[in-house]
């Protein structure tokens, strides 16, 4: 497994970056909220007029970035993570469901799958947060009740797969529960499939409320959501490039450490342990 | 043309492949060696694992890229083959040594009419004009016992039974009048019923081109009834090799004489009683193996096994790897 | 004495859909079959693909529910016995080695999983149990914690014996349980359970398309088309002297590892069953060789006499 390089790389990163966020109240140099009127825009350490006192500069309100960077992180996997918990039960359920009893209920989750397919995730969060108002938790629930159709899809197929194995006919023929085979016997042959798909949502989880948030209708200020950091360092694009350069930055690195994580897990958890 | 009955069609002498795999070289071919004369079925036999699929891919260089193969001698109709390049061996393939596969499911292009399946490769060989290769391909759908022909040419692999299309399989590889037909087990894949009708098929066609014949099975039933001659393979090596009604009536070699012993046979062997057994797994065919694979499991073994194993023969032609001499074996 | 297993007309149809935009088709997979099964005896059943055998072991395990007709053991309507009880009573062998053990189970678990659904004594005597299980069908107890990618393809097939045996059925379905492995390992599961039935007092349907096998195995022999069962008797008698020709023709199929017999012709045209559109009156008269005017039209009653049972035109039934 550790020649995996994909999965090596991925995890590593990926690892880091969750302890930096789980550290954040000790790692972080400064009070991501702080703000020092007189520090205004200062630019990162490699910069002509930057100093170690604020590695990465300090944002148009004098709060420290790099404690910024550290606290938006949480909030960051917080989202990608609570999503792909929330879409991840409700798809998963519904995938296993309609795979192991076909018929009626298999027809009446394509449906509700259809449905959902047809629904554009953005301008329905958009809608929603426009009627309910936004906070970072109802981003959470909003992306975590529209993001669970690839779950049911991949987890249907892969649920039809496993229930035409003979272990499925030997444990029923043992007299074992539809719920018991489900959890014992269906559940773990379909686990790798789960976690690639969880890692992919959530990395898009992520970056769907760095999208909202950049539109003001996910997270709301002072919050550290690297999406509002690029929304509001907009307007200072031009003067000061690092502004939305490093959350920017940030964001892709998180995402592209997910993808890479996932990528490996794929190629990791395939092809099984057949000889 | 006249067929000389005596001429030996396809010569392999010390033939190895190795495949190169992440725990190891896999030695799956060790040191075999065979002939196959003009109008001869060879059978070569043996159980999963033995090599026995290998070699008949590396007959017809199909082996995959991580495989390695080489040989002393590997003479098509003498002519040597091991270092013919790849047009030579394009040329000779599908044309003049040709070969049918086990899972006509999969064999079968499902994109593609049986038509255009069995005229493609006639024509790239023969230059032949589509309408020459229609009248052919007829003629051969007939000759395989397929009824209305001439409408099949338009249909799709899905749209036959199995039986079926294996006879479309054995059809194709005669399109270009080949010398050498290599059968991978070509009925095992097919009901009880339709595989003798098949292999009774390809023995009636054999006997009709003088077509020289090697199929691979790993039923002992099937090699009985069709082969003029058994090649047992075991890990990888020939242990025992003859004339089928001497190796049915004496077998030599202790493998052999087990893998005889486990079949039931209806009217011979007592219902209820005890099948013959051989005992053990076959040995790991990475890395290199002492003397006899398969001293492990026998119960003849002794300490000579590790050692240089000799390759006995009697003077029918019954040869054998073993330090056992001929035995007698009662009827 | 009544028979431990009866099937009374048991039918199961499938609905097909042929296509977009053509009508759903019905597949008689299984088309009124009748058995008695006694305690102790092996009932083999043959035929080839599309009889219906795979279905009949189905319904026997009471994993499919008939579309008519019953199973009943000892004279109780399976669809009527709880779950459970008819776990303790039948047991199956399927197949495929290498679909019917959980990749991610251990060994043990896999043997202790029918006592624990089951809630058959204290956890340590399961785990007994299952160790004891695993060394009598000739697996030590230094694989209890392997994984089944961990064995070869015969190792798994015990594993399979024993854990359908780990419970003490009195019935065990053996679903071609040997046609995925080598000849030699083949006569060692055979042997095993040749055994087993013994020590055991077990009976068993043992389905197979492997005469040869069938023969050494079976008391009775049921041979199957296209969803019936065409002729039923005593193995012994079958093989000396089969009746229906499609007994015939199977028999005449079996090559037998005897050199200088070649291979027969078997006399069946080229025509195959096709179980969405089977011929009408008997099934198989497309391809008999003895069919009369009479084999396309009607379908043959059941024959039942001395020597057994068999739906044939040649063999008028004396009803």
């Amino acid at each position: 497994m550790l020649n995996n390089k994909a999965l090596v790389f991925g995890c590593g990163l990926l690892i880091f970056i969750v302890a930096c966020a789980l550290l954040a109240p000790w790692i972080s140099p400064h009070d991501p909220y702080f703000q020092d009127l007189t520090n205004r825009t200062v630019p990162p350490f490699w910069y002509e007029k930057g100093s170690w006192l604020h590695p990465l500069g300090t944002d148009q309100l004098g709060r420290d970035y790099l404690s910024r960077l550290i606290y938006g992180a949480r909030i960051s996997l917080l989202i990608g993570i609570s999503v792909a918990i929330i879409s991840g039960l409700i798809g998963t359920t519904m995938g296993m469901l309609a795979g192991y009893f076909g018929g009626r209920i298999d027809m009446a989750v394509s449906f509700l799958v259809t449905t959902r397919l047809s629904m554009p995730v953005i301008l329905v969060a958009l809608a929603t947060v426009a009627l309910v108002g936004s906070s970072l938790w109802i981003v959470i629930m909003v992306l975590g009740l529209l993001k669970w159709d690839r779950f049911a899809v991949v987890m249907r197929s892969a649920t039809q797969q496993v229930r035409s194995m003979e272990y499925v006919s030997a444990a029923q023929s043992a007299g074992a529960s539809t719920l018991r085979i489900m959890l014992t016997e269906v559940l773990p042959n379909v686990m790798p499939h789960l976690i690639v798909i969880a890692t992919l949502e959530a990395a898009s989880a992520i970056l769907l409320e760095a999208a909202l948030s950049f539109l003001g209708l996910g997270v709301q200020p002072p919050l550290p959501s690297w999406g509002l950091m690029i929304s509001e360092a907009k307007s200072y694009m031009f003067f000061s490039f690092w502004l939305i350069a490093i959350p920017g930055t940030a964001l892709a690195v998180l995402i592209f450490s997910i993808n890479l994580a996932g990528d490996g897990l794929h190629q990791a958890l395939t092809p099984g342990e057949r000889a | 043309m006249t067929i000389d009955s005596n001429e030996i069609v396809l010569d392999v002498q010390g033939l190895t492949v190795d495949i190169k795999t992440p725990r190891g070289v896999l030695h799956v071919v060790r040191d075999i060696s065979l002939q196959v004369k003009r109008g001869e079925t060879l059978c070569i036999v043996g159980e999963s694992g033995c090599g026995k699929s290998i070699t008949s891919l590396s007959m017809m260089g199909l082996l995959p890229k991580t495989a390695t193969r080489n040989s002393r001698v590997f003479n098509f109709l003498g002519e040597d083959i091991a270092r013919a390049d790849k047009r030579r061996i394009n040329d000779l393939r599908g044309n003049r040594m040709a070969m049918i596969f086990q899972e006509p499911m999969t064999a079968l292009n499902p994109a593609y009419t049986i038509g255009d399946q069995l005229t493609e490769h006639y024509r790239h060989h023969k230059h032949a004009s589509a309408e020459q290769a229609r009248v052919r391909a007829v003629a051969l759908l007939e000759k395989v016992g397929i009824a209305s022909a001439a409408e099949r040419l338009g249909q799709y692999p899905h749209q036959l039974s199995g039986g079926l299309r294996q006879r479309v399989m054995i059809a194709m590889a005669l399109m270009c009048g080949p010398e050498l037909l290599i059968a991978d087990e070509p009925s095992t894949a097919l009901d009880v019923t339709i595989q003798a009708q098949i292999l009774r098929l390809l023995a009636d066609l054999q006997a009709e081109l003088g077509i020289a014949m090697v199929l691979i099975t790993h039923d002992l039933g099937v090699v009985a009834r069709i082969a003029n001659r058994v090649a047992v393979m075991y890990a990888g090596q020939i242990v025992e090799e003859g004339l089928t009604k001497d190796i049915f009536a004496a077998p030599q070699h202790p493998y052999t004489q087990g893998l005889i012993s486990c079949i039931p046979i209806p009217g011979r062997t007592i219902p209820g009683g005890k099948l013959g057994t051989i005992p053990g797994v076959v040995p790991s065919l990475i890395g290199e193996i002492k003397g006899c694979a398969f001293k492990d499991r026998c119960s003849s073994a002794q300490e000579r096994c590790s050692g240089d194993i000799p390759l006995r023969h009697t003077a029918h032609g019954q040869q054998w790897r073993c330090i056992l001499e001929h035995q007698e074996v009662a009827a | 004495m009544s028979a431990l297993i009866q099937t009374t007309d048991l039918q199961r149809t499938f609905t097909v859909s042929a296509g977009l935009f053509k009508a759903k088709k019905i597949l008689h997979a299984v088309n009124g079959v009748d058995l008695c099964v006694n305690r102790s005896d092996v009932l083999g059943v043959v035929g080839e693909s599309g009889c219906g055998k795979s279905t009949l072991a189905r319904m026997l395990l009471g994993l499919t529910p008939p579309t008519r007709g019953s199973v009943q053991i000892d004279g109780q309507d399976i669809s009527k016995i709880d779950r459970r009880e008819l776990a303790r009573r039948v047991q199956p062998i399927f197949q495929d080695p290498y679909s019917s053990l959980n990749p991610r189970r251990t060994i043990a678990s896999i043997v202790s999983f029918p006592l624990d659904v089951l809630n058959i004594g204290t956890s340590v005597e399961r785990k007994k149990k299952s160790l004891e299980m695993l060394e009598r069908v000739g697996l030590p107890a230094r694989y209890a914690k392997n994984t089944p990618g961990q064995l070869s393809g015969g190792q798994r097939q015990r594993v399979a014996i024993a854990r359908a045996l780990v419970i003490n059925p009195e019935i065990v379905i053996c679903d071609e349980p040997t046609s995925a492995l080598d000849v030699s390992v083949q006569a060692q599961i055979l042997n095993l359970l040749l055994d087993l039935r013994k020590e055991f007092n077990l009976t068993y349907v043992f389905i197979s398309h492997n005469l040869a096998v069938v023969e050494h195995i079976a008391t009775q022999v049921a041979v199957m088309y296209l969803g019936r069962v065409v002729e039923l008797r005593q193995t012994a008698e079958l093989f000396k002297d089969p009746r229906h020709p499609y007994t015939q023709a199977l028999l005449a199929s079996v090559l037998t590892p005897e050199p200088g017999l070649g291979i027969p012709d078997t006399g069946l045209g080229l025509s195959f069953p096709d179980p969405l559109h089977p011929p009408s009156g008997c099934a198989f008269h497309p391809r008999c060789a003895r069919r009369t005017p009479e084999c396309s039209t009607k379908h043959p009653a059941l024959r039942r006499d001395a020597q057994g049972e068999v739906a044939c035109h040649l063999y008028p039934s004396t009803r």
